[in-house]
């Protein structure tokens, strides 16, 4: 299940550009992750958006830093997190985007001593160098149980 | 006469589409872009009652075309059959949105629909559980149980106030948490006043 699911994600990982995002911006793609997630994931994933009431879009080299974080912090969570729920919060306007993923697992100290972080799959240290190439920030919480991550532009 | 532009990059697709609009007595292929920035060219200085968009352009999104303030009819293509692309066909307030797979013999009739001022969706992908989801209005019904739930009521309180049984109450409420994809009545409600399906008092 989990193999299937993270090879599922990683096949959409593998576009370089997702259609999606270039056709229908952050918010909807984000959305098309999440249903995605919802169809093969045992925990609970959900999405809460806010967009520009015209849906008026941020650069795109930013939708795509923020897309490509979502999408590894939600392949963790759902790999490596062991969380019942998972929540996507997305607020996408013109000068101002903040994506976080949220899961009530087991935390960051725990998936850090696995074998994972080891073998470099959880990648945080890609996401953050993503974040700051487009004049953005990575945060990582404690969430209490599980982890937040967010990613924030302008940082 | 239903004056058709076709916003498209792949010559034989353009080529399809003109030689099954060309063939009705009421309708013609007006003009032909390949791109945003003709397509914005030629409707700064042509009419078209009805303006066919392909999503996926060389220099952009099709969505980003569709503009009101421009008269015409937006119907957009594209090969994509997931939910979201008939969700922001919907919040562009465009008219149609088709499969490029679809024939032909599909889209005159519903090239005619939107020229009338209706909408037409592909009927193949109305059927995807996905996209109806997004796409069916609420039943009166429904919207009445959600205006109930909005003010914070009870299963048995708003059965009481509807007269319909307990059970009814509590069946359209699971449906309704499917439908908005949440899990507790104050999310549902959250949801739904967002997406407009109800106003909260004093709003």
């Amino acid at each position: 299940m989990l193999q299937e699911v993270s090879g599922q994600l990683r096949g959409v990982t593998m576009q370089l550009h997702p259609p999606i995002l270039a056709d229908l911006g952050l918010a909807l793609a984000l959305d098309f992750l999440v249903e995605e997630a919802q169809r093969t994931a045992s925990a609970r994933v959900r999405l809460e958006r806010e967009t520009a009431e015209d849906g008026a879009r941020a650069p795109a080299d930013v939708e795509l830093a923020a897309f490509r974080i979502a999408q590894e912090a939600l392949t963790n969570a759902i790999r490596h997190s062991a969380a019942r729920v998972i929540v996507v919060q997305a607020l996408v306007r013109p000068a101002e985007v903040r994506v976080s993923i949220t899961d009530d697992g087991v935390g960051l100290d725990r998936v850090a001593t696995s074998e994972a972080l080891v073998r470099g799959h959880v990648g945080l240290r890609s996401m953050s160098e993503r974040a700051g190439v487009v004049g953005g920030e990575l945060l990582i919480d404690d969430a209490r149980p599980g982890t937040r991550v967010t990613f924030r532009w302008p940082a | 006469m239903i004056d058709v532009l076709v916003v498209e990059d792949h010559p034989i697709f353009v080529d399809g589409l003109r030689s099954s609009i060309d063939a009705e007595p009421d309708m013609r292929v007006a003009g032909v872009a390949g791109s945003l920035a003709q397509a914005r060219d030629w409707l700064a200085r042509e009419r078209s009652t009805v303006t066919i968009v392909d999503v996926h352009l060389p220099d952009g999104s099709g969505f980003d075309l569709v503009d009101h303030a421009i008269a015409t009819r937006w119907m957009l293509l594209s090969s994509s059959g997931t939910s979201q692309y008939v969700e922001a066909t919907l919040f562009k307030g465009a008219a149609g949105y088709f499969l490029k797979t679809t024939p032909p013999t599909r889209l005159v009739p519903a090239i005619r629909i939107i020229a009338a001022g209706g909408t037409a969706f592909d009927p193949e992908l109305m059927s995807r559980p996905s996209v109806a989801g997004r796409w069916h209005p609420l039943s009166e019904r429904e919207r009445a149980i959600l205006e109930q739930l909005g003010t914070g009521r009870s299963n048995d309180e708003i059965g009481v106030a509807l007269g319909i049984a307990n059970k009814t109450v509590e069946t359209h409420v699971s449906r309704l948490l499917a439908r908005f994809g949440c899990m507790t009545r104050t999310e549902l409600v959250g949801r739904a006043e967002r997406e407009g399906w109800l106003r909260l008092p004093g709003r």
